[in-house]
């Protein structure tokens, strides 16, 4: 488990990062959210003890330099183009490997893993962002690390390519290692992510898991239709729910599809539909963030004036 | 270790280091063999330390390890791979002491290469062109401790400028500059006692700082001189390499 306690970081004067402290869970995909600015990079900077603050992160109960060989501890990816660009993508790798005492072969390993092997004695100065990725999460997973930090590593991937970090970032946590991702891909963070972290304005907003925070999210809600409507209607006044027409039925808040379905099957009242209808993730960042927005572009609404 | 062995695998997977390297060779051998041998002219035929001279003339060159030394160390906050570098250790000392380290003996070897190199090909210029070279008084001892430590400087000088400034461009014209126009300037005020600015004690070291007559310091002294500047210098630097964000 890592566990960050009161990360602190001020860039003159101004707090980056204010007093955060979560943990991120062993065999998980924790998912690292923020609006642009919210101070994520920064966090993930400190957790590496790579920018100088304020707080403890802690790895298994231990400071990372005080692990003998740290990149068999954790993987990084914070940069997409973090290499020189002439030395040859195998070499660049071969480098990190000398550093983290790891062995030679697991450069191949990692190349052929993330699709790269091809590309082994290319110079990385040219490739597409997207491969640029693929060589920096073959960077990260080189030592072989329990853990993965990993900054926005989805960006200028192919759908494959998403589809395919998807499906190795679970199966990586699932193998008791534990992955800490940022990413703006809302709907790919849902899909990947067990728990999360939401931080705005560099102060924690919310470290839970995926499903609670989308279930206790406000516009998460029961839809149910019926031919006798106001029947239903006086049900649910009966046992005091909130609820409103919508889209030809009820939208009803505070209640599951089983208990409403049990209430109308008990009444005699025929149910047509009935579904949850759960607020997306990105629904639920934008009403946790609302306040926390550090930039956010406005649209000019003058009379006359264009947008 | 490992982080040793990953620093000279960053000099060594790079092509500036053998593009400048190279180049340097080439340049001491055609400046040797041409210039220092072949146009030798006559009273410079019959002077017995000519060899001693064209080393230490030749050495001027080695300002370009200094700037493999910017490049190693400024590669890294160009390209962001300090990252890996500072993540893939536990010690940012033991990543500091290893570039030194590696800087060090690619500097003493690039030294001695040129300081073999030149009188070499000064001596089979002079033969080429069927000139007779007077025999030469060659103190090696003195030549070998004033050569391999002005080089070795050089490539201390340079990595302490790029741990101090981080970025490329600027790193390498103050390699440029400071002992040029800034001491320069400053020789004018200082007079004989500018001898003990950082470049011009390095270059009094091998007796090219200027200083033809009545220099005020020894070689050994003008070493102790550039000795303290660097002690001083690397507590600064490795003061902020420790307490600076990585980049």
């Amino acid at each position: 488990m890592i566990k960050t306690d009161h990360l602190s970081k001020n860039y003159h004067k101004k707090a980056a990062v204010d007093d955060i402290s979560f943990q991120v869970e062993t065999g998980k995909v924790t998912g690292f959210l923020g609006p642009n600015g919210a101070g994520k990079s920064t966090t993930m900077r400190l957790m590496l003890g790579l920018d100088n603050g304020k707080g403890t992160t802690l790895y298994d109960g231990k400071n990372l330099h005080e692990y003998s060989l740290p990149a068999q501890v954790v993987g990084v990816l914070l940069e997409a183009k973090a290499f020189h660009p002439t030395r040859l993508a195998k070499r660049h790798l071969s480098v990190l490997a000398e550093a983290g005492g790891v062995s030679k072969s697991r450069v191949s390993e990692a190349l052929d893993m993330v699709g790269l092997l091809s590309e082994a004695k290319h110079k990385p100065g040219k490739f597409s962002l997207g491969m640029a990725q693929r060589l920096g999460i073959a960077a990260a997973i080189l030592g072989n690390p329990k853990y993965l930090i990993l900054d926005e590593p989805a960006n200028g991937l192919d759908p494959e390519g998403m589809a395919w970090l998807r499906d190795f970032l679970k199966d990586y946590a699932g193998r008791g290692n534990a992955v800490f991702i940022s990413s703006h891909l809302l709907d790919e963070m849902s899909q990947m992510a067990d728990n999360v972290v939401v931080i705005g304005k560099g102060k924690l907003i919310i470290s839970t898991s995926m499903k609670q925070l989308i279930a206790g999210n406000s516009r998460s809600n029961v839809y149910v239709r019926s031919p006798e409507l106001t029947k239903l209607e006086t049900l649910f006044k009966g046992k005091k729910f909130s609820f409103e027409k919508a889209d030809g039925g009820l939208k009803v808040e505070g209640s599951s599809t089983d208990n409403i379905g049990k209430l109308a099957f008990n009444a005699g009242i025929p149910i047509l539909e009935l579904s949850n209808r759960n607020a997306s993730l990105e629904d639920v960042f934008l009403e946790l963030t609302e306040s926390a927005e550090e930039f956010r572009a406005h649209i000019n609404k003058q009379k006359g004036g264009k947008p | 270790m490992a982080t040793l062995r990953a620093e000279f695998r960053k000099l060594l997977t790079v092509r500036s280091t053998y593009i400048i390297t190279v180049l340097i060779v080439a340049f001491v051998f055609f400046i040797a063999f041409y210039v220092e041998g072949w146009r030798l002219g006559p009273a410079d035929l019959h002077n017995p330390g000519q060899l001693s001279s064209d080393v230490f003339g030749a050495l001027t060159l080695s300002v370009f390890g200094a700037v493999i030394a910017i490049l190693l160390m400024t590669h890294e906050y160009r390209y962001n791979t300090i990252i890996y570098t500072l993540t893939g250790s536990n010690s940012r000392s033991r990543v500091l002491i290893s570039k030194i380290i590696v800087i060090s003996v690619y500097a003493l070897f690039l030294t001695a290469v040129i300081g073999v190199l030149s009188p070499i090909a000064s001596y089979l210029g002079i033969h080429a062109h069927g000139h007779v070279l007077a025999a030469q008084t060659l103190h090696v001892g003195n030549l070998a401790w004033r050569s391999l430590f002005y080089g070795w400087s050089y490539g201390m000088i340079g990595l302490l400028l790029a741990a101090l400034i981080r970025v490329q461009v600027g790193a390498i014209v103050a390699l440029f500059v400071i002992p040029t126009a800034i001491e320069g300037l400053l020789s004018e005020l200082l007079k004989h006692s500018a001898v003990y600015l950082p470049f011009t004690a390095q270059s009094e070291v091998i007796g090219n700082s200027g200083f033809r007559v009545g220099a005020p310091l020894s070689p050994g002294r003008a070493a102790i001189v550039v000795l303290t500047y660097l002690v001083i210098g690397w507590i600064v630097a490795w003061v902020l390499f420790i307490r600076r964000d990585a980049n």
